[in-house]
């Protein structure tokens, strides 16, 4: 971690000195031990704040369309979900590739707090690396872990832990790609009946506050004026109550399907804890099983199954 | 002081007139909820979001309306009726009530749903024993095991909840109820040990000290961009803030039948100050985090001589990118001093 | 408990055009005038299926019915735009402080109105006019883009300038072949006139724009800033200071304001 964090830091110092990049965004410690939020850096003076972690989850991609008015290249550092959000961005003109330099990561996997939280307690957590693994220490005792026992769930299904684009690589280990099957969870609530499958997301979705965290991380809701803070017309009113939490949550799960990354943001934005993931999968398995295979941000010039009219395009609106 | 057996707590949940809230499990966290029969969970430390909730819901229709020919009937929806018990609030969100007490139940104008709703509610706050790591409460002088003013403050021993009452309406409820019995002095004194030791366990920090003032001085401050930089715009600290009021009015109708309501609204949404001409006040979102800053740390102490933050820490652990009002002040402290 | 939030019904008993887009409204309760209200004051009128916008009363309560001239910007004032005789809106108020009327007592007074920002003035001009022992001097320099925008061209061509001590300039910013009247910005016909600072209250509402450069001409003209006085607008929606919204620093447009002096201003933070 210490030895990706210097070369972090030299290379955003090096690329500003250089003019290759006029700002670098990448992660700082934050104040807590479960911390680690998107920084920009804007002199080379100040690249000793950046931080490599097993906390840098924050999905960088969803800043650069604001980084787009601003003068010169940005430069980010990417892991393998924020270089699929990138393509994401790409794909859809949303940003500009000349107006970024991209300082890839292989992303050995972050680590959920929660998941730490119940081995070893919170407040003074420690956690290390070692041969083995993890060794966290925390109020409730230490516990020698491997990685993949406290990463958060999306981390372990990810099948692109090496980003898929950037100007240049930093060494490091990646995790090892996931490649079996993505959509298990989506397999276990397709398999309840109808009836059961709607109670289980009445339960989830009543307990959205629509505070629109899981929106406004996502690196495919890159809408400049979103439908939901439309006047006129207005799609969606404020109040909050089960038929209008499933009226947002569905429009936003099939605007973004075939542009879903499963970066996860969403879920990990969401205060209320709805598992968010499992909608996207089922969005993403339906749109493989119709139109796929496909796995979006994996190319900036992919074709888009929901974007592109093909004649051979199954219809079972029969 | 008075002692109750926690094996008893849904005989006293049951004798009480009116709705009772508890904490429950919601999610991945906890959440207020009425009673239905079921314990309350011992090992929560505080709801994801606050009991503001009861008294302010996110969602609250104000009236019905119905056009008839060129006439409109308007009926408005019947008001909170029932007494509502609150049990198990902690400290900060008994402050958190406090303070929108001062918003909606002062000045020229009374906000009659919530008036109503808190004329007629009853505050049973349940001491921390132990902060979290987000927790600074008493940086704004708060106590994490004692809420002054508060009906009941309680206090949990393991076995038994002791209650002291803090008001004469809890004085009232108290002596009413033969489900107590008087606390030994033994259960006294842990009492006041753990309002002590929970004290100790808040080690976060904010300077709250001239920040006022220092903010006063510091509307154009480059730090506002800095700060707001990384800032993603959603309302998750603002919703889930036990003193933020801000509210929308909206209507919803088919062919001229509907109802009118007001719901949650967030000083962090772009189209919160959109005027209809489109001019907007705060058109970027430096202006919008420094708005809610400063109504938190400016405004809130210029209008009612009381910060406007209870040091839940909701937002410090909600907020997606990490924001952190303490390491704000902490900041604007720096460029003050400079 | 009263709910504030809940508006009373009211039925539209006249209806004037103004300009193409501007229309005067009267409005009537049951009982006559829907609440009694001073210069400067405002009001929320809804149209419950569309919505609800705060607008100041235009007419003075010196008058028997209570007018609102609205500009036509948005989803609400589209809606009530429509409204034809005899059809109901929801009304309720008065909210804001209004203009402070002692202050003006036994003072000259400068009225400098742009566009639709004659509407708050009218009250207190009608309000003034007829209680005129009670004041001094009044002057009233208005503009407007053009001809066709100007609102009120009754009182300021016929009534007002019959008044005795009232004088009315009025100047659009492109003139066409019928105008015959000056042509240029407001503050041109204020720094013609130049009306003395000693014992005068200036009182101006406007498009922003107008307001800075008003304020600019003032301070050049000698006033201070304890002697000009504006009304402000922001977007609202409870009217009773409880939604957030309409602040500046931590003031309340709807309840600490519209009317505010520019002494009062400079002690806000600038987030107009």
């Amino acid at each position: 971690m210490q030895r990706i964090t210097d070369k972090m830091r030299k290379r955003a110092e090096e690329l500003i000195a250089e003019g290759k990049a006029v700002r670098f965004l990448g992660w700082e410690k934050g104040s807590f031990w479960w911390q680690s939020p998107p920084v920009e850096i804007k002199e080379a003076s100040q690249t000793g704040r950046l931080n490599w972690d097993l906390f840098c989850t924050a999905n960088l991609a969803k800043y650069l369309q604001q980084m787009q008015s601003a003068e010169g290249k940005t430069g980010v550092f990417v892991k393998g979900c924020d270089a699929r959000g990138i393509n994401r961005l790409l794909r859809d003109g949303a940003i500009d590739r000349d107006k970024t330099y991209l300082v890839g990561i292989p992303c050995p996997g972050m680590i959920d707090p929660d998941k730490v939280r119940s081995l070893v307690g919170d407040g003074e957590v420690t956690i290390t690396q070692t041969e083995e693994g993890l060794s966290l220490q925390g109020p409730l005792g230490s516990r020698k872990v491997a990685l993949d026992e406290v990463a958060l769930d999306k981390c372990l299904t990810c099948r692109h832990p090496e980003p898929v684009i950037y100007d240049e690589l930093l060494e490091g280990a990646a995790r090892e790609a996931f490649t079996g099957d993505p959509y298990e969870e989506a397999r276990e609530l397709e398999d309840l009946g109808s009836d059961e499958r709607y109670d289980y997301w009445a339960k989830e979705l009543s307990r959205c506050i629509r505070c629109y965290a899981c929106r406004n991380v996502c690196p495919a809701c890159n809408c400049i004026q979103c439908v939901f803070d439309m006047d006129r017309p207005n799609w969606l009113d404020g109040a909050t109550n089960l038929s209008n939490n499933q009226v947002y949550q569905m429009i936003r799960f099939m605007h973004v399907a075939g542009r879903c990354i499963d970066c996860g943001e969403c879920e990990r934005a969401c205060p209320m804890g709805i598992p968010l993931r499992k909608l996207a999968a089922k969005v993403d398995k339906d749109v493989n099983e119709l139109f796929g295979p496909f796995e979006a941000g994996l190319d900036p010039e992919e074709k888009l199954p929901l974007g592109t009219f093909d004649p051979n395009d199954p219809d079972s609106f029969e | 002081m008075k002692a109750i057996s926690k094996t008893a707590l849904p005989d006293l949940f049951a004798a009480l007139k009116g709705r009772v809230y508890v904490p429950v499990r919601e999610g991945k966290g906890f959440g207020f909820a009425p009673w239905d029969g079921e314990i309350w969970p011992a090992d929560y430390q505080n709801t994801i979001v606050p009991p503001k909730q009861i008294l302010f819901p996110q969602t609250e229709d104000l009236y019905s309306f119905r056009m008839e020919g060129e006439d409109i009937a308007i009926d408005p929806a019947s008001g909170p009726e029932e007494p509502i018990f609150i049990f198990g609030l902690r400290p900060c969100d008994h402050k958190g009530i406090e303070l929108l007490d001062l918003v909606f139940r002062q000045g020229p104008y009374l906000d009659a749903p919530y008036s109503k709703r808190r004329d007629n509610t009853f505050l049973m706050v349940l001491g921390c024993k132990e902060g979290l790591p987000t927790c600074f409460c008493t940086s704004f002088g708060l106590e994490p095991a004692f809420a002054p003013g508060a009906d009941w403050n309680m206090w949990d021993l393991g076995e038994v909840l002791l209650i002291e009452p803090g008001t004469a309406k809890g004085k009232e409820l108290l002596d009413g109820l033969e489900l107590f019995r008087e606390a030994t002095e033994e259960e006294v004194s842990q009492a006041k040990k753990l309002r002590d030791e929970a004290r100790e366990t808040i080690t976060l920090q904010a300077p709250v000290e001239g920040i006022t003032e220092g903010l006063q001085e510091n509307f154009e401050h480059p730090l506002w961009e800095e700060v707001a930089r990384k800032c993603l715009e959603c309302g998750a600290c603002t919703y889930l803030c036990p003193t933020c009021h801000c509210y929308d009015l909206q209507s919803t109708s088919v062919l001229g039948q509907g109802k009118r309501f007001r719901c949650w609204d967030s000083c962090m949404y772009c189209n919160y100050t959109l005027m209809a001409g489109g001019h907007n006040p705060r058109p970027t979102k430096r202006e919008r985090v420094r708005n809610r800053f400063l109504h938190k740390l400016q405004y809130f102490p210029e209008n009612h001589g009381e910060f406007g933050c209870v040091g839940c820490g909701r937002c410090l652990q909600n907020c997606p990118v990490h924001m952190d009002i303490t390491r704000f002040m902490a900041q604007a402290k720096d460029v003050m001093a400079k | 408990m009263t709910n504030e939030l809940i508006p009373q019904v009211a039925k539209v008993v006249a209806v004037r055009r103004e300009t193409s887009d501007v229309k005067t409204f009267t409005f009537r309760g049951e009982g006559g005038l829907p609440f009694a209200y001073m210069p400067g004051q405002c009001a929320m009128v809804s149209l419950p299926s569309v919505g609800e916008a705060m607008f100041s009363i235009t007419s003075s309560p010196t008058q028997e019915d209570m007018e609102f001239s609205i500009k036509r910007v948005g989803l609400v004032t589209e809606a009530l735009h429509k409204l034809t005789l005899g059809q109901a809106v929801g009304v309720r108020g008065p909210y804001g402080n209004g203009f402070p009327l002692e202050m003006l007592q036994g003072k000259d007074l400068l009225f400098i109105g742009g566009g639709i920002g004659l509407a708050p003035l009218r009250s207190l001009i009608n309000y003034c006019l007829d209680n005129r022992a009670d004041y001094g001097g009044v002057d009233i320099i208005y503009g407007a883009r053009s001809p066709q925008d100007l609102v009120f061209t009754d009182e300021l061509f016929e009534r007002w300038p019959k008044v005795e001590g009232v004088q009315v300039q009025t100047t659009v910013d492109v003139g066409d072949e019928t105008w015959q009247g000056p042509v240029g910005v407001v503050t041109k016909l204020l720094e013609e006139l130049n009306p003395d600072p000693q014992g005068r209250i200036a009182i101006t509402c406007g498009p922003p724009i107008m307001i800075k450069f008003v304020l600019r001409t003032l301070a050049k003209l000698g006033y201070q800033d304890d002697q000009i006085i504006t009304t402000l607008e922001k977007r609202m929606k409870c009217g009773v200071g409880k939604c957030g919204r309409c602040n500046i620093g931590g003031k309340y447009i709807c309840v600490d304001g519209p009317v505010f002096t520019v002494a009062q201003l400079r002690d806000l933070p600038d987030e107009l």
